[in-house]
């Protein structure tokens, strides 16, 4: 089902949670909505699943107007933090209460019921009591019951956050699973920017209430609109270095620069700020005006590569450098800019230059 | 990896030892206190009730020396001149002799020498009286007869002193003079205080067999205990030992405020289950009436809690108002409250029947027929044991997550079944709680009768309740031993509904 939201605000009282928020989400897909705390991203759930009544402005699904629908009829299947499970009825009380609601036949309703536990991989433990069942389990079951009845719409807020890392990267790969095999369109709520990268189709990157970025994860990584956007995803973050453009160069405070090849002439004196991640750095042993020339102040092995921490123009920021080069603290080493990975954001605005 | 981490080196706290010195010192000198005065106590009692027994002797001995030396000498058809010098000749010793027997009382001399003795006194004063011709006749008669008064006088003195060592006349110690008041208590004064002692001993033995380590260390054991002390000075005075003391009584027959009773025994539990036969038990009366009315109010109460609780959690406008609305009886007395609803129960001025009326039912007589008591009760009871049911059900329903509702309500549940199927079952161990609680208060119900029905328990002597007939014995009859039996037996009511409760609602329960 193809999700449209039109303008869609939301104030509590003074509080401007959602503001002017105009987005697509495409029938089929798993869409993220990401953003830091108190971004307004569970506002828009709650608004979609009509738990919250709009201020302003439209949401559609397929093109239908169901801004003014009540929750119990949009065809939505939710998913909570706590997973929310009866605690006084079995896995398969819990499954089958949403059907018993819609006065499914007992025979039918057991039945769905089986299979929806079967693809949360449940099948073997219907008889048990939420309480008996580890975090994982819990929100499995909490899935199976959201998917019983079919619904147009998954929602799904912070399902993640409640469960410790190891379990969470399986139920994140989960989840994938699951709705790849129903191809139920999902929005999943999430503050963990790997976890949005690494399951969903598209992101949805909010702050203070408004849409930054609508794209897919590698689009957002690799072309990010805003300082915010770049800043906000990878890990390790983003190096930022403060500085001035001077003909085609960045130039810093203590007189350090690197010349940005394609800037001549443009933005003269502008205040910028140069982003750069982690892995868009080629080390070179020559120096040239579009190398940064670095110390290095220490190493961490990681694997076959080596992480360096470095500074340039006093600043520090860090690098992944192949271990080949043999790095030691204190070596001066010039670094080179890659293609990908390398913004220039306007400092005061964010707005991206480059 | 960080190495282990290593012991921290225990570092004594100055104040332990110390506080450890202070209790050993505080705790022997309160023992010894404890003791000292049950020991005082317990002195006391025996001397005083020693001291009413040897008066008690005395005088049996005096009066039966007077009356068998008077048998032997005086003939039914004696002379009035021989009797009367008889009796004169008596008299004349009595006080000297009355003197000698207190003596050898004192002296604890045997029964049989001291009847002897008294008989011979009385005999010569009265013969010494005696005309000279009558004297040789006398004298012989007296002689005849004087063994056999003498041991007989000396049989029922023993069989007095018996009496007094099986504690049988202890009952008729009628202490009127100033005397120690603590005399009664000396058991268990001498019990606080041997136990004081032995933690002091105790302590002291820790104290020196230990080092600094270990004193300071049982020093800081003891100063949570400090804490906890003043409170346990209070349960102990006021709730501990008025609950073993209870158990005690009532195995006291005729037990009288002044410490005085008949003896150990079941006679209490047994005038209390059986009465005096041929006429109203009122103890089993108050026994039915009270399970009738548990039965009726607690599950009314605990039902029409739940509505109103539900609906005072819903986010209503005025729903503050109607908080403190029907909050309002909890916050008010029951004896005030009982005395509008008399008014309201009233049969000519009463509102009750001022709004039947309206729609044409007669006047009910509330009040004062026996057959609408137990339903004026009722009514009375549901109604004030609403708040306070309400606030644990509110309490127990703000405890549930609100993420519960949400799921139901986007899967379509309408507020019935929410209430049904989630509401109900979520809320259970709250409303066994509440279960428990109201139906423990209201076995306990009696203010409500004493109010309602004018200070009598019922019109008719009819809504005894088993705490009425309690405060009937303890406070109009005052049969303290009864009223403690028929106390045990409510407890052990209380105690087997409570548990049988329990038992019944671990099943319902999801936790």
């Amino acid at each position: 089902m193809q999700v449209r939201m039109e303008n869609l605000t939301k104030h509590f009282g003074a509080t401007r949670a959602v503001q002017d928020f105009t987005v697509t989400l495409n029938d089929g897909e798993l869409v993220c909505l990401l953003g830091p705390s108190g971004c307004g991203k569970s506002t828009v759930l709650n608004m979609l699943s009509g738990i919250v009544p709009v201020t302003s402005g439209k949401i559609y699904f397929d093109g239908e107007d169901v801004t003014n629908l009540p929750p119990e009829q949009r065809g939505i299947g939710l998913v909570f933090q706590n997973y929310a499970l009866y605690p006084h009825m079995t896995v398969m009380g819990n499954i089958t209460f949403p059907l018993e609601i819609q006065k499914v036949p007992p025979r039918e309703r057991e039945a769905r019921a089986r299979e929806m536990a079967e693809l949360v991989h449940m099948g073997g433990l219907l008889a048990r009591k939420p309480r008996e069942l580890s975090g994982g389990q819990q929100q499995r079951v909490a899935i199976a019951r959201a998917l019983v009845k079919n619904p147009r719409l998954l929602l799904l807020d912070e399902p993640l956050s409640n469960l410790d890392a190891r379990l969470r990267l399986e139920m994140r790969e989960e989840i994938r699973r699951i709705q790849q095999e129903t191809r139920v369109t999902t929005i999943f709520v999430t503050h963990d920017q790997e976890e949005a990268m690494s399951i969903s189709d598209h992101i949805v990157l909010m702050k203070d209430g408004y849409l930054q970025q609508h794209a897919a994860p590698q689009e957002l990584y690799n072309q990010p609109v805003n300082q915010f956007v770049a800043d906000f995803l990878g890990n390790p973050p983003i190096n930022n270095f403060e500085g001035v453009l001077r003909g085609g160069c960045f130039v810093m405070a203590d007189g350090a620069q690197v010349c940005l090849p394609g800037f001549q002439g443009q933005k003269e004196g502008q205040e910028v700020r140069l982003a750069v991640r982690a892995e868009s750095f080629v080390p070179e042993t020559v120096p040239a005006p579009e190398r940064l020339d670095s110390r290095v102040d220490s190493v961490y092995q990681m694997g076959k590569e080596e992480m360096a921490v470095l500074s340039f123009g006093g600043t520090p920021f860090r690098a992944y450098i192949s271990s080949d080069y043999g790095l030691k603290p204190g070596d001066r080493v010039h670094l080179g800019l890659r293609n990908r990975g390398v913004f220039v954001f306007d400092l005061n605005t964010g707005e991206r230059y480059l | 990896m960080r190495p282990p981490e290593r012991q921290r080196p225990f570092v004594p706290r100055r104040a332990g030892p110390r506080r450890v010195v202070v209790h050993i010192v505080l705790f022997a000198l309160l023992g010894a206190l404890a003791m000292g005065l049950g020991l005082y106590g317990r002195d006391r009692l025996i001397s005083k009730a020693a001291q009413l027994e040897s008066g008690l002797l005395v005088d049996a001995l005096l009066d039966g020396a007077t009356a068998r030396v008077r048998a032997l000498l005086v003939a039914d058809d004696a002379p009035q001149t021989l009797s009367r010098a008889v009796d004169t000749g008596i008299s004349s010793k009595k006080r000297l002799l009355k003197e000698e027997i207190a003596r050898l009382v004192g002296e604890d001399a045997p029964n049989a020498d001291i009847a002897r003795l008294a008989a011979d006194t009385l005999a010569q004063g009265a013969l010494a009286r005696a005309g000279e011709e009558d004297r040789p006749a006398l004298q012989a008669q007296y002689e005849a007869g004087a063994a056999e008064a003498a041991s007989s006088l000396a049989e029922a003195a023993d069989q007095l002193e018996r009496g007094f060592s099986l504690g049988q006349v202890r009952l008729n110690l009628v202490v009127t003079e100033p005397y120690y008041p603590l005399m009664y208590y000396y058991a268990p004064l001498l019990a606080l205080g041997a136990f004081l002692l032995a933690f002091a001993l105790a302590l002291g033995t820790a104290y020196l067999r230990g080092d600094v380590e270990k004193r300071a260390r049982v020093g800081q054991r003891l100063e949570p205990m400090d804490y906890l002390l003043p409170f346990f000075l209070g349960v102990l005075v006021f709730t501990l030992y008025p609950m073993v003391r209870v158990v005690i009584m009532s195995f006291q027959e005729r037990y009288r405020l002044d410490g005085s009773f008949l003896g150990w025994g079941l006679g209490n539990y047994e005038y209390v289950l059986k009465g005096i036969p041929g006429t109203t038990n009122y103890f089993l009366q108050g026994l039915s009436n009270t399970v009738l009315y548990v039965l009726y109010t607690v599950p009314l109460a605990t039902a029409l809690a739940i509505v109103i609780a539900y609906l005072l959690n819903q986010k209503l406008r005025l729903s503050a108002l109607f908080q403190t609305g029907y909050f309002l009886p909890m916050v008010t007395s029951v004896t005030a409250v009982g005395l509008v609803w008399r008014w309201i129960f009233n049969r000519n001025f009463g509102v009750l029947n001022a709004i039947l009326g309206w729609f044409g039912i007669a006047p009910v007589n509330w009040l004062h027929a026996a057959s609408n008591s137990m339903l004026v009760m009722v009514i009375f009871g549901v109604w004030s044991s609403l708040p306070f049911t309400i606030i644990l059900l509110l309490s127990g329903l703000q405890n549930i997550d609100e993420t519960y509702y949400t799921v139901a309500r986007v899967d379509g549940a309408r507020a019935t079944r929410i209430f049904r199927r989630i509401t109900v079952p979520l809320l259970a161990p709250t409303i066994s709680l509440v279960l428990i609680i109201n139906s423990i208060s209201a076995f306990k119900v009696f203010t409500e009768v004493k109010v309602l029905f004018g200070g009598y328990p019922g019109p008719v002597l009819n809504m005894f309740t088993m705490v009425y007939y309690i405060y009937d014995m303890m406070y109009e009859y005052r049969e303290l031993g009864r009223a403690a039996a028929a106390a045990i037996v409510l407890f052990v009511f209380i105690l087997a509904f409570t548990m049988l409760q329990r038992w019944i609602q671990r099943r319902w329960r999801y936790e």
